[in-house]
């Protein structure tokens, strides 16, 4: 479900690649000392993007400055200042939507990885209690959609539309709520939803073989083998139409590095999971008639 | 061939129920690629098609809508401008299955499109556009959607797309010639023929 919004590195100039380093860092930094040490695992590149956002529409200047790591002391990097209070909005969410990605994981799991996963939530359960009282809002409609996303996988006959509607909604729920001063509420709660639809939908596509294995719940498992093509349509199409939505924004500073993120980064992550399922499959073919590769 | 019995449902069934039925023929051929479609799924399709549009305009003729044909669609295009989907939802969805015509399945695919439900938008555009061919508006929004299918619509500002123009068009013949040129200038400047330290 994680770290599917990420940059297309060979697209970013050197300052952009930097910028976005900085903005991690930062993020590390934040969540480390909201939360605790260990909450730093939790980090991902999906809380980097809504910081990274949220300082691009608000028009805010980050400045950088050389640190070193908050993991490795020994080694230098770049963070940057001005962007705190939206580091705090992303920390929040990385925390609340970890807790919930595990609860939900716990119930899709066999007994061994249920159990190890239980264990993390041990750990988990503190940092969320913390984040509950930081994020009451983000917290009750982050349960919301939980129980509503769960509530569709059990239904019949559900099509990738309404599968990945209810994390569309949390989608929109998040862009919605950012601390903003600008004026586009529309266009922030429509943006919301592709992105939320997009994050549904390839981890849907990421995790079919596994999920088709232990007869897991997936919009595409229904879909013939063969018409691999035809889901990577579908997701092309949402990662177009999320870039249009991103167009319909005004975004003040750094729309270099989040165009970079929506228009190439989205679609690079398609490319490389089918080349993968490609080649997958080319080798299993490859293996049933007794050749090696 | 009676258009109930080539979709597989009874004549009782309801509106609903038709176009269902419709979705699910159309269902294992829109899982198919252009090319790999043959002539007898072509006909199949047809056939499909030919019988959903003989329901509609038998129910059409044979319904008790009393009120008139054109349906204000304004109001519903306000409320989706105003983004007030579920209002233009609703309002779509009280009119009667015998009043559907091209823009009442392109205002469909308007709303499911800012819902985010694309595949369902595209599916209603399709309808809109084999309704009326002639529409711009409609066939825009069918196409603008279905050319973005292949993953290679670059929607980046047009400023960032020349700038990755410009390092893409940057080939080793050309960094050879750029030295090679400058190597020749720097000749004719210093008179002699050793390599400069520039190049």
């Amino acid at each position: 479900m994680f770290g599917y919004i990420r940059t297309d590195r060979p697209e970013l100039l050197v300052k952009e690649d930097t910028l976005y380093k900085a903005v991690y860092c930062s993020l590390c930094r934040t969540i480390g000392s909201r939360y605790g040490i260990t909450a730093r695992l939790l980090l991902n590149y999906d809380a980097t993007f809504i910081a990274l956002f949220c300082a691009a529409i608000n028009g805010i200047d980050l400045e950088l400055y050389k640190n070193s790591c908050t993991v490795n002391k020994c080694k230098r990097c770049y963070m940057c200042r001005g962007a705190e209070e939206f580091e705090n909005y992303a920390a929040d969410i990385t925390v609340i939507t970890a807790y919930y990605k595990i609860t939900d994981n716990i119930r899709d799991s066999t007994f061994f990885k249920a159990l190890l996963y239980r264990l993390i939530l041990l750990f988990i359960i503190h940092f969320h209690n913390k984040a509950k009282k930081f994020a009451p809002e983000i917290e009750s409609a982050a349960k919301l959609y939980i129980e509503r996303q769960s509530k569709t996988e059990n239904e019949f006959n559900i099509d990738p539309d309404m599968a990945a509607y209810p994390t569309a909604l949390f989608g929109e729920f998040i862009f919605s709520n950012i601390p903003c001063s600008c004026n586009q509420p529309d266009e922030l709660e429509y943006f919301g939803r592709c992105l939320g639809r997009y994050v549904y939908l390839i981890d849907a596509y990421d995790d079919l073989p596994d999920d088709k294995r232990n007869g897991c719940f997936n919009p595409y498992v229904n879909y013939p083998e063969e018409k691999d093509s035809k889901i990577a349509e579908e997701l092309y199409i949402t990662a177009a139409m999320t870039a249009d939505a991103l167009n319909e924004i005004k975004l003040l500073k750094y729309k270099d590095i989040i165009e970079n993120i929506i228009c190439c980064g989205m679609v690079k992550r398609i490319d490389s999971i089918r080349t993968e399922r490609r080649d997958g499959s080319i080798s299993d073919t490859e293996n049933k008639s007794g050749r090696h590769r | 061939m009676d258009p109930y019995l080539t979709l597989k449902i009874s004549p009782d069934a309801t509106d609903e129920q038709v176009r269902t039925a419709y979705r699910e023929c159309m269902r294992e051929f829109a899982l198919k690629d252009e090319d790999e479609l043959t002539e007898e799924d072509r006909i199949k399709m047809r056939n499909f098609d030919n019988a959903y549009d003989e329901i509609v305009a038998q129910r059409q003729s044979n319904g008790g809508y009393s009120g008139s044909r054109s349906v204000d669609y304004t109001e519903i295009r306000t409320q989706i401008r105003k983004n007030k989907l579920n209002e233009a939802l609703d309002k779509l969805n009280s009119i009667p299955q015998q009043a559907k015509n091209g823009e009442w399945y392109y205002l469909q695919g308007l709303i499911h499109q800012r819902k985010g439900w694309f595949n369902a938008a595209l599916e209603n555009y399709a309808i809109a556009v084999r309704l009326d061919p002639s529409n711009q508006e409609y066939n825009q929004a069918y196409e603008n959607m279905s050319n973005k299918r292949s993953g290679g619509y670059d929607t980046r500002s047009a400023e960032r797309q020349s700038r990755s123009d410009r390092y893409d068009t940057c080939s080793c013949c050309d960094i050879c010639k750029g030295l090679a040129l400058a190597n020749c200038i720097c000749e004719l400047c210093d008179g002699d023929e050793n390599y400069c330290c520039c190049c």
